[in-house]
């Protein structure tokens, strides 16, 4: 059977390659272990830039599949399966045969036994396993050649075995997860044929199982979960575990310190442009500390890629690494592959998109032009562009170890800490690198932040979160019995608000607010950054002038001047109807949900009223318009207003004020006193002595018309069609209700009238000629069939 | 056992959904005639990528 010629590597299976075959033998003691296959493109067609819907698409380094398996003999067959672990019971309680009996695990591929190699391990043909369309392996999603495919190389180690093989194919019409890439041709087009040369990484998972650590809504873990069945309680129990990397102590210590068994270990894209790879080596290095509070020495470290190592492969699931991809996308992303029985991390490679770099430098020119002279000229230096990138690993490092948004970071800062030099220096401008808050563009130019605080680093949540996750705690031997400790931990958050944890909390924002600094006091944070974006505005056109470059750059960065001015609005837009968040469990007292009290939200209505819905005139400059567009000045200002006017109108906002109107009374800010403020500042010409709109405003009074049109009298759902597709556990929200409804037509009631009692005094036509058409559009609104 | 990545952990969310590129807002259209025809070829010469996708606005 294995004949002269046959190319043989020995490890956690020994492989034969004989011509164009690839045969496994299998070891008795492998049948019937869990293994884990990983599928990542060594080389895939990524999409034309150039094109709508690519750029997110197939790059070397992106993976396509991950899948459970296990061989088991039967006879003269090989049996490929895919276990579940979606429900569990320990193996020793008599429920467990009840679970297994309901795990029956999906046969992948059935193989026949070709012969038997010594301890009568068996010996199978895989080829087809990897180049033909076998759904849950395939590198394509759609039909595969296997005339075009074909096995490259294969290579064993003691745990692992890696595959590459030379896949054709044409990808299915609606790309899926790992497509293949070249998205965005048209439906129903012909579909050309596609190559990848796809990588597979099959590994034993552990035998010697991590201890999982238990899920806690209290600390941003991303998690895994098992239903468990063999407990004593009365019904099944969710399990929820963290997923985190198995970290465990050395004998080699330093101090208090422990020196890992085996260190997190990051490499550096060999393709990632040179002048950037110490940037990226610091994004990782960044986390040190972090686990030294976990009571690691040199817990995570840079690894150095083996020059002339022909098996080793940046494909190879044991090698994570921060792979640059050569991408238009303005984005970076941090995913992991863990063991689905513990949440063991197995890989943490993050993908880092190349255009992340331009996204980095409007972020940086819109938030910190006004403090740091570095950003007023383009370009910027690379040393700044180089630490702004180390700011970006280090954020999706964080992902891969585990930790999901910390949104509600910045919340528990106040406007006054982060303009403050001995603040920022020892706490950041942000608890933690993980939440959504960009540069520090609250701090004022006479607070004389020094420049290397103006960006986000590793802060005290991601200390605390690495040491809740990862410390060990002597002494616990089992999941359950490191709950106490955890709970201690945990319930640090009492006194200390920036450890505390929301991603994304139920008030629809406030507490959890995306890119915002300081917002501790949103109304303060916000008046502080309209300062520094006057400052901004100055120094737009001298920043963008390049000699010989057109006014593509000056057209960018005003558009983000513009949508940040927006961004930095809608976190004081989420006070209304807002509230906090601090997650409790049974022992801890008080509330979880706090709605935020009346004065502060009617005091952010004022400021949306006075500061952004009044046309902020300080953001239009007619010379710039002049340089970069024919018209767009009227759109570009009311899409800013309008995004955050329809912000305040959200149906959840207005469900929610009812409700803490009906829950608080009179303590609350009703959803009446909500509607006459925003009338009353929106269309605050109809209610002076001589009305008198400009041409923004005019167009802001519509959009306000237009948005509670559209609640009133919703478009019809196109036939057959759902107007969202629903994912998986996601529960559409409520829509809005009636009684909001009845609120927003007794507000076009009254306004109706009001606008007929100014019409007569507006002092110029455009103003009388709106009005005059406000209130018609009112009645049609009020009465669309009459 | 298909798993899907944790889909919250990017540097900006809802990009994922977006298209990658979108056409500048000046990009001339081919209903100006021959002379916008041309312009847009121009548009596509080597190293005007990076112009387009430079307009794409966040949402």
């Amino acid at each position: 059977m294995i004949t002269p010629g046959t190319q043989t590597r020995r490890g956690l299976f020994v492989t034969h390659r004989q011509n164009e075959r690839l045969l496994f033998e299998i070891p008795r003691r492998e049948l019937g272990k869990d293994m884990y296959l990983i599928g990542r493109y060594a080389a895939a067609p990524a999409a034309n830039p150039n094109l709508p819907g690519g750029g997110f698409g197939a790059y070397g380094g992106d993976q396509f599949g991950e899948q459970s398996l296990r061989f088991d003999r039967q006879g003269n067959r090989v049996i490929v399966r895919s276990p579940q672990y979606d429900i569990s019971a320990d193996t020793s309680l008599s429920v467990y045969a009840a679970v297994r009996a309901s795990n029956y695990a999906p046969i992948i591929a059935v193989l026949n036994v070709e012969a038997f190699g010594p301890d009568s391990a068996p010996v199978v043909d895989v080829t087809r396993l990897f180049t033909t369309a076998v759904p849950e392996i395939a590198a394509i999603r759609g039909t595969i050649d296997p005339q075009r495919s074909y096995v490259e190389r294969v290579a064993a180690f003691p745990n692992n075995v890696e595959i590459e093989a030379t896949q054709t194919g044409i990808p299915a019409a609606t790309p899926g997860l790992g497509g293949g890439g070249g998205g965005g041709a048209a439906a129903g087009a012909a579909r050309p044929a596609q190559s990848v040369l796809a990588h597979w990484s099959l590994v034993k998972l552990p035998e010697n199982p991590m201890l999982p650590r238990r899920f806690d809504e209290r600390v941003g873990y991303f998690s895994d979960q098992t239903v468990d069945f063999g407990s004593n309680e009365p019904r099944s129990v969710r399990k929820r575990f963290i997923t985190r990397y198995r970290l465990e102590c050395s004998d080699r210590r330093e101090g208090d310190l422990c020196y890992p068994k085996q260190p997190i270990t990051y490499y550096v894209d060999p393709a990632t442009p040179e002048w950037l790879k110490r940037w990226v080596k610091a994004g990782i290095e960044e986390w040190q500390p972090a686990f030294e509070a976990a009571g690691f020495k040199n817990g995570i470290v840079a690894g150095e890629v083996p020059a002339n190592d022909p098996d080793w492969s940046p494909e190879d699931v044991r090698h994570t690494m921060i792979r640059w991809l050569p991408s238009t996308t303005e984005n970076a992303v941090g995913p992991n592959v863990h063991d689905p029985r513990t949440g063991e991390i197995l890989n943490g490679s993050v993908r880092m998109f190349h255009n992340v770099m331009n996204l980095n430098r409007s972020w940086y020119f819109t938030q910190a032009a006004a403090i740091d002279p570095r950003a007023r000229k383009l370009p910027m230096p690379d040393t700044l562009s180089g630490r702004l990138l180390q700011f970006v690993v280090a954020h999706e490092i964080g992902h891969t170890l585990g930790l999901q948004h910390d949104q509600i970071g910045s919340s528990t800062y106040h406007p006054d800490s982060v303009r403050s030099k001995t603040w920022v220096a020892k706490m950041g401008h942000s608890p933690s690198i993980m939440d959504y808050s960009r540069y520090n563009y609250v701090a004022q130019p006479e607070d004389s932040i020094p420049l290397q605080y103006i960006i986000p680093r590793v802060g005290p949540y991601d200390h605390f979160a690495i040491m809740w996750g990862y410390k060990p705690i002597p002494g616990a031997t089992t999941t359950e019995a490191e709950r106490p400790t955890l709970n201690r931990w945990a319930r640090m958050q009492d006194t200390i608000p920036w450890y505390r944890f929301s991603a994304n909390n139920e008030f629809g924002g406030f507490g959890t607010l995306s890119e915002a600094v300081g917002d501790a006091d949103p109304v303060k944070s916000t008046t502080l950054g309209y300062k520094n974006l006057r400052r901004v505005m100055g120094y737009l056109a001298d920043a963008t002038r390049l000699p010989l470059e057109d006014n593509s750059d000056l057209r960018e960065l005003y558009n983000r001047t513009v949508n940040q001015w927006a961004t930095e609005a809608g976190h004081v837009a989420t006070m209304i109807g807002g509230g906090t968040v601090q997650y409790k469990v049974g022992e801890q007292p008080g509330a979880v949900y706090a709605p935020l009290p009346r004065a502060r939200q009617a005091e952010a209505m004022r400021f949306l009223n006075e500061s952004v819905f009044r046309t902020p005139t300080y953001l239009i400059d007619p010379a710039i318009g002049a340089r970069i567009e024919a018209n767009g000045m009227i759109t570009r200002v009311n899409g800013a207003q309008s995004r955050v006017l329809n912000a305040v109108l959200d149906d959840q906002r207005l469900n929610r004020l009812l409700e803490q109107e009906a829950l608080n009374d009179a303590r609350a800010y009703s959803l009446a006193s909500m509607l006459d403020d925003l009338r009353r500042g929106v269309w605050a010409e109809a209610y002076g002595g001589a009305p008198n709109a400009d041409a923004y405003r005019r167009e802001l009074q519509s959009d306000m018309l237009s948005s509670i049109d559209r609640k009133l009298n919703p478009p019809p759902t196109p036939a057959g069609g759902q107007q969202q597709p629903n994912f998986p556990g996601f529960t559409p929200p409520a829509p809005l209700s009636d009684d909001a409804k009845s609120h927003l037509r007794g507000t076009l009631v009254t306004l109706r009238s009001d606008l007929q009692r100014a019409i007569p005094r507006t002092s110029d036509r455009p103003t009388r000629l709106h009005f005059q058409g406000a209130a018609e559009r009112i009645a049609r609104i009020l009465d669309p069939k009459g | 056992m298909k798993r899907a990545a944790p889909v919250l952990a990017a540097l900006v969310l809802g990009a994922c959904a977006r298209p990658a590129t979108t056409p500048a807002t000046n990009a001339p259209t081919p209903s100006r005639g021959p002379a916008g025809a041309a312009a847009a070829q121009g548009t596509g010469a080597p190293g005007d990528t990076t112009q387009r996708t430079r307009a794409r606005t966040r949402g």
